[in-house]
């Protein structure tokens, strides 16, 4: 953590790209754009986790077994979310986002990264209370098809759902949030009214184009771990997705160098919500 | 049956008796019945022969019809008791005779007739009577018949009698019997029935204090002696047995009373209050035993404690202690008197007896029992007592067990509760521990990317500032090098003006003398000259007039130039100034036989205040020009009133010169104007004539305060307006015009071409800092600022931004060069030196010539509402940052770039239509309202509109129809459309609106900014026009792909955008397009529409996906040889598989290659 990154990234270590071919030949994920630090540290996770002395150990297992292929990819993408995570963030949703988006008839919504789910459906339960999830369509992709299963089902210990409920309050819900979930079982599953407007698809940042038309795109706490020349292409591709004048929603703690997205968008603000203002 | 005794004894009496007189009569009935039938015998045989003893006696009677002897014979008969009739009848059978018993009743009467037809009659009528009858005969002949009735009761009567006697004797002896038996029964059943009567009293009273009394004898006194021992018995027995019962119920109260959770000490008081109300105790007392050997007293019945009495004792100590010590009941009778007392509130007596008993229970004394009482004897209560001494030791300790068990229970709760508290706590700090843990990796990981960004801003920030410093360098430099170059070249305009000047005295010296000289010989006064001669002079003269003119107005735009023009206002009356012009040019126009007119009209004021040999000067320059120009025709100068479409006050004065002649074209328009200047400093010979006249005419009208334009098209005419005000501006006096002194990069000139002349080549561009070779002329921006440093900042923003630029540090010369030069933009400072900045905004405003070019204010005061409202674009306030500035200069270009545009918006709503006006109030922007579809219609047949916001709702034709007519009818010349619409719209009609209109808004809260936004971009979008070449390619594109004509395709995508332009490319090349939204959509216009022949189907779509819808499609069997291709944004390699394998025939990814996508279809369309 102490090497001094540059801006274009230094190539990989030997083994690190065999590992790496080895997957896009396999499997056809291309990691290698991925940010070096925080993919290096993934990495050595991952080998303490499958117990191996160093890197080379992985590559067999990785090219036979796609049992460890899935564990390798849950833990390079792995990301906490939440349900409300970040309450200024949705309230700010509410306040400059939802009133822009009623004046459209139909809005599509792509929550590129979605992880296990819990951000849709806050978005959903949001959308529901501001009466605009009827003429919304949700768009919900992640690379990693198990964590999109488990999102797909809606399912979720019942111990997180204090804390959900808790934070769901500090993004000023007034509603019960038990009329979203049943419990049963010690879980919670999520109401279908939420699932119905809700489509999961797998979706690959890296590599595949864009979806079309959309009215607002929250990518948060995924682009921090691709470098720079991976970030523009994945922010131009989000660019030509999104409508004029569409927003698109970023984690709380990423930065962009301003120049980076200003041709494109212009930041409302001081959250890191962008409103595209040129091209078509 | 009967059961009583009495009843069976009489019956029995009466049975037999009776069973015997039975038998007897039986007997003596059989006997007697012989005897009657032997009677009954015997009188038939005596009636027979009575009958014929008669019969014979009156036979001859009867034939001598004797009656007489006939019932003297008959009359015999009378002594038989037993004949009651005799009658003898004829041979006719009618009453010969008849003989009658005295004692017969009178009805009683032998038949009338005898009948010999009738059969023979019973010969008894019935038990009592005998009849008879016989005919009488004689020697074998009837000779009468006789009949008889006797009387057979004799016998009868007899054996009734007999009968009689013996039921009489039958009674008698019954009741004798009866007698007897009642006599009988009475000693015995009585007995019986007595006792009968005590068991069932005894068993109804439930007690056994009755006895039989009956007396009785023998065997019933000892049948009732033995009775009434038995009840003595069993009433002993009863009393034992209740007593039994009494004991057991109070030990089983007893049993109740300590059965229950109750505390010892609640248990002690019931226990001792029971007992002594149970054993009749008076008084009662309950000692428990303590830990410590000694008996407390715990609880009392009716004790009334006294001094001196203990409430403790211990093991052993007074008669308590020592029942406890002995575990026996202590018995102690004959109480002293005042031992004890029992005591009531009316009175007390002493106990005489006491009974203290032991609990023992385990072989450990519990507790003490003393009971009082005041009557003896105390057997049963000590034996009671005895009975549940054990018990009740048995139920005390278990109450003092409980007791301390409850303790120990409620203890050990306590401690579980604080453990289960303390087990919450640990819980929740645990969970609390792993949620800051989560939190904290995540926030490391964050950390850490912000840090390596962090990182690389900061490098990039590092070479950023290098290169801005670099660059300042650079632009230091620059400035350094444009100053000089400004510098020299003030100083060289300088040195040029000075120069001119000076060169004007040299010049008309020469000149005059050539012209007086020249004149004289052209007139000829000696006639010494020929013809050619004085025309050779003429020519000499002539050409030095010219020569003159021309350095006239050299110097005279050279002096405007140096600002050393002065001017001399004086009142100048219109009527004669015409007047005098027209001596002028009649004889020219003449000349040319052009018509010449010089008028103005009622409305024209009769004189101006200005310059008039200024004024001349332009009218001369004009009329002369109009004059050469104009080959056949008229020339007209009309003075009127400025008119307000000029755009000009209307005080103003326009004076209008108007010709035939050949025009000047558009292009030339403002070349015309202009001066040239060549790079090296020598004037074009093509000036010819008054070649800079116009230049001057101009500047002339600029110094007078009004401004020249011009109206002309080739062979049209021309007609040149000058405007000006009726007062010069000023103080009236003769004003200094101040030098404009173009700092930096003064305009091109043109010259003032004649349309036949070419445009004099090498037009020079201005000197531009940044952008020396461009060949573009850049856009001017006019800097009127009177601090240079500031300006100069200006002016290098500018030059970034592609302008050029002139900066004029005061307001008079900003005038002058806005008039002239006519700038892009205008940035002005408020604080300026003489003419202040607000007079210089106001005059820019009303002036014709500046007032559509946007003007900046910068200023150190605070005003901009009132810039605003005076005109200005924008306001900054002093000090400004460099974005800041960059910002205005780049508004200025981008206003400047826009024309004025004309938006359409159809609505019907009034609140609606006040809505947009006020949002849309833009000066470039016009709205045109209408309220209904028709008008819209009108409208747009007679203005042409670049973009239309359209409400759905509309009375008459609604906005859908609106749009149907605008496909129909303009096709791809439609304008951009913004549906502004309320309400809810479903998905087709949306899918519907989307492709005829560019954009849909739902009015609300948002709403109006959107709408904003969206008229704005679309009016300045680049227009999708196709470019020639584009057009080109698809017009050959068209021709070529006859293949897919008629071919119909099914487009499936959630993104409308897509939808559409693959449809126009589609339906581009004659192909029949349908679309739908999704999969579900998409299955349902596959059974509307089996002419499809290929589909294109994007993957993920919401409601069906596209998987999901291949799938539907292949298992419908006449849909499997459907050709789909799968579109999708995906790119790897098992999407590609996952796709094929659902039943895709190929597959592309997004963005489509429009190429592939034809090659594509090419080959699945065969």
């Amino acid at each position: 953590m102490n090497r001094i990154p540059s801006l274009n990234q230094e190539p990989w270590p030997d083994d690190v790209q065999a590992l790496l071919l080895v997957i896009r030949k396999r499997y056809g994920y291309d990691f290698s754009g991925y940010a070096a630090a925080s993919f290096h540290r993934r990495l050595a996770q991952f080998q303490q986790e499958e117990g191996v002395a160093c890197l080379r150990d992985l590559i067999e297992p990785l090219r036979c077994d796609e049992q460890v292929f899935q564990r390798f990819l849950s833990r390079v993408t792995v990301s906490v979310t939440d349900m409300f995570r970040d309450p200024a963030f949705f309230a700010s949703l509410r306040s400059k986002i939802m009133p822009r988006l009623r004046t459209y008839p139909f809005v599509k919504i792509w929550i590129a990264g979605c992880a296990t789910g819990e951000e849709v459906y806050a978005i959903a339960i949001t959308l529901l209370e501001e009466e605009l999830l009827a003429h919304a369509y949700i768009y919900a992709t992640d690379l990693n098809p198990s964590v999109l299963e488990t999102a797909r089902a809606g399912v979720y210990p019942l111990e997180r759902l204090k804390r959900f409920t808790a934070n769901y309050r500090e993004a000023g819900g007034r509603a019960a949030f038990s009329d979203y979930f049943h419990a049963k079982y010690g879980r919670a599953i999520m109401a279908q009214t939420l699932k119905d407007r809700i489509v999961f698809g797998r979706h690959n940042l890296l590599q595949d184009a864009g979806l079309g038309e959309m009215h607002l795109i929250l990518c948060r706490n995924v682009l921090i771990y691709f470098t720079r020349p991976l970030q523009d292409k994945v922010v131009t591709m989000f660019h030509q997705s999104l409508v004029y004048r569409g927003f698109l929603c970023l984690g709380q703690r990423e930065n962009f160098y301003g120049a980076h997205l200003e041709p494109f968008f212009t930041q409302l603000g001081s959250d890191k919500i962008f409103c595209k203002h040129s091209g078509a | 049956m009967i059961k009583s005794i009495r009843m069976q004894l009489t019956l029995l009496g009466a049975l037999s008796s009776l069973a015997a007189l039975s038998l007897v009569l039986g007997v003596f009935w059989f006997y007697e019945l012989k005897n009657v039938a032997a009677d009954r015998l015997e009188l038939e045989r005596q009636m027979a022969l009575i009958s014929h003893i008669v019969a014979t006696n009156i036979v001859s009677a009867l034939q001598f019809n004797d009656q007489q002897t006939a019932s003297q014979s008959i009359a015999d008969v009378e002594s038989d008791p037993n004949l009651l009739i005799l009658a003898i009848y004829d041979a006719d059978g009618s009453l010969f005779t008849v003989y009658r018993d005295e004692r017969l009743p009178a009805g009683t009467e032998p038949p009338a007739r005898y009948r010999t037809d009738e059969p023979e009659p019973d010969l008894k009528l019935d038990a009592q009577h005998l009849v008879l009858a016989r005919a009488i005969q004689f020697d074998g002949e009837n000779v009468g018949y006789l009949w008889l009735l006797a009387d057979a009761s004799r016998a009868r009567q007899r054996l009734t009698r007999f009968l009689q006697i013996l039921f009489g004797t039958l009674i008698v002896s019954l009741l004798c019997s009866a007698w007897m038996a009642a006599v009988m029964q009475k000693q015995i059943s009585a007995p019986i029935l007595h006792l009968t009567d005590i068991a069932e009293r005894t068993f109804q009273a439930d007690s056994f204090d009755l006895r039989a009394t009956v007396p009785g004898h023998g065997e019933i006194q000892d049948l009732v002696d033995k009775f009434n021992h038995m009840l003595a018995v069993m009433q002993q027995r009863s009393a034992l047995d209740r007593r039994e019962r009494e004991t057991k119920t109070a030990i089983n109260r007893l049993g109740d009373l300590t059965r229950g959770e109750i505390a010892v000490q609640a248990l002690a008081q019931q226990l001792i209050t029971f007992l002594s109300k149970h054993l009749d105790a008076k008084v009662g007392a309950f000692f428990i035993a303590k830990p410590d050997d000694t008996l407390q007293l715990l609880a009392a019945y009716a004790f009334q404690t006294r001094k001196g009495l203990h409430n403790r004792f211990a093991f052993g100590e007074g008669l308590v202690g020592q029942a406890a010590l002995e575990r026996a009941l202590i018995h102690f009778e004959q109480v002293p008197a005042d031992y004890l007392k029992v005591v009531s509130g009316l009175g007390e007596t002493e106990p005489s007896s006491i009974l203290v008993c032991p609990l023992v229970y385990n072989d450990e004394v519990k507790g003490v029992l003393e009971l009082g009482f005041v009557a003896g004897p105390l057997e049963e209560q000590a034996a009671f007592l005895e009975q549940v001494d054990e018990m009740l030791g048995v139920a005390l300790h278990v109450a003092e067990s409980r007791e301390q068990l409850d303790v120990l229970l409620r203890e050990s709760k306590s401690r579980a509760a604080d453990l289960e508290e303390t087990n919450r706590v640990l819980e929740e700090q645990t969970q609390a521990l792993q949620l800051s843990q989560a939190q904290l990796r995540e926030q490391q990981e964050e950390l850490q990317a912000a840090n390596e960004e962090l990182e690389e801003k900061t490098e990039v920030l590092q070479l950023q500032k290098r290169e801005i410093q670099t660059k300042n360098t650079a632009l230091a430099e620059a400035e350094r090098q444009i100053r000089e170059k400004a510098d020299h070249l003030e100083s060289v305009s300088r040195y040029k003006s000075q120069f001119l000047a000076n060169m004007s005295h040299e010049l008309r010296t020469p000149l005059n003398s050539l012209l007086i000289l020249a004149k004289g010989l052209e007139e000829n006064r000696e006639g010494n000259l020929n013809g050619d001669q004085v025309e050779e002079a003429s020519i000499i003269y002539q050409s030095g007039l010219d020569l003159l003119h021309l350095i006239n107005d050299i110097l005279d735009l050279s002096k405007i130039e140096a600002g050393r023009m002065d001017l001399h206002p004086t009142h100048i009356d219109i009527a004669l100034f015409l007047d005098r012009q027209r001596r002028v040019f009649k004889p020219l126009a003449a000349e040319k036989d052009l018509e010449l007119i010089l008028a103005c009209d009622a409305a024209t004021p009769e004189s101006l205040f200005s310059d008039e040999k200024r004024l001349e000067q332009i009218i001369k320059n004009l009329l002369s020009n109009s004059i050469k120009f104009t080959e056949q025709g008229q020339v007209s100068l009309q003075v009127t009133k400025a008119a307000p479409q000029s755009g000009y006050p209307a005080d103003w004065l326009c004076f209008a010169v108007s010709d035939t002649g050949i025009g000047i074209e558009k292009e030339k328009h403002q070349l015309v104007f202009e001066a040239f200047q060549q790079a090296d400093g020598s004037m074009s010979r093509l000036y010819g004539g008054t070649g800079l006249g116009l230049a001057i005419t101009k500047s002339l009208a600029t110094l007078l305060g009004g401004d020249i334009t011009l109206t002309s098209e080739v062979g049209q005419g021309t007609t040149f307006r000058l405007f000006l005000p009726r007062v010069l501006p000023g103080d009236g006096s003769a004003k200094q015009v101040p030098a404009a002194a173009p700092a930096l990069a003064p305009t091109k000139r043109a010259q003032p071409a004649s349309p036949l002349q070419p445009l004099p080549s090498g037009a020079q561009p201005p000197v531009d800092p940044v952008d020396q070779n461009s060949q573009q002329p850049a856009p001017l921006l006019l800097i009127i600022e009177d601090d240079p440093q500031f300006a100069k900042i200006l002016t290098r923003i500018a030059a970034e931004k592609e302008f050029r630029t002139l900066v004029t540090p005061s307001g008079e010369e900003g005038l002058q060069a806005a008039m002239q030069y006519q700038p892009t933009g205008i940035i002005l400072d408020l604080a300026l030196p003489g003419m202040n900045g607000w007079k210089v905004l106001q005059f820019l405003k009303t002036n014709a010539s500046t007032r559509a070019i946007p003007i900046h204010i910068i200023s150190a005061e605070e005003r901009s509402t009132e810039a605003l409202h005076q005109g200005a674009i924008g306001f900054l306030q002093k000090p400004v940052t460099a974005e800041a500035l960059q910002e205005v200069v780049t508004r200025l270009k981008q206003v400047a770039n826009r024309g004025t545009k004309h938006v359409l918006v159809i609505e019907d709503d009034p609140n609606t239509q006040a809505g947009i006006r006020s949002l849309i109030n833009s000066q470039h922007i016009e709205l045109t309202f209408v309220t209904s579809g028709e008008d819209a219609i009108a409208r747009m047949n007679q203005n042409d509109f670049d973009c239309i916001v359209l409400d759905l709702q509309l009375p008459g034709m609604s906005g859908r129809e609106f749009l149907a007519w605008g496909e129909r009818a303009l096709g791809d010349s439609m304008p951009p459309v913004i549906v502004y619409t309320a309400g809810d719209l479903s998905s087709e009609e949306v899918l519907d609106l989307r492709m005829r209109s560019k954009s849909i808004v739902i009015k609300g809260a948002g709403s109006p900014a959107r709408l904003l936004d969206e008229v704005t971009l679309f009016l300045h979008q680049v227009e999708e026009h196709l470019s020639e070449e584009q057009i080109d390619r698809l017009r050959r594109l068209r021709q070529s792909d006859m293949d897919f004509e008629g071919k119909t395709v099914l487009l499936v995508d959630d993104d409308m955008r897509n939808l559409f332009a693959l449809s126009k490319e589609l339906q581009a090349r004659h192909m029949t397009v349908k679309m739908a939204e999704n999969g579900q959509a998409a299955l349902a216009t596959l059974a509307k529409h089996p002419e499809v022949d290929l589909v294109l189907m994007d993957i993920m779509m919401p409601v069906m996906d596209g998987l999901t819808a291949m799938r539907a499609i292949r298992e419908n069997p006449s849909m499997q040889q459907l050709p789909i291709i799968a579109m999708t944004a995906k790119a790897m390699a098992q999407d590609r598989e996952e796709a094929l394998h659902h039943g895709a025939n190929d597959y592309l990814t997004k963005p489509l290659d429009m190429e592939k996508l034809m090659s594509l279809l090419r080959v699945w369309l065969s």
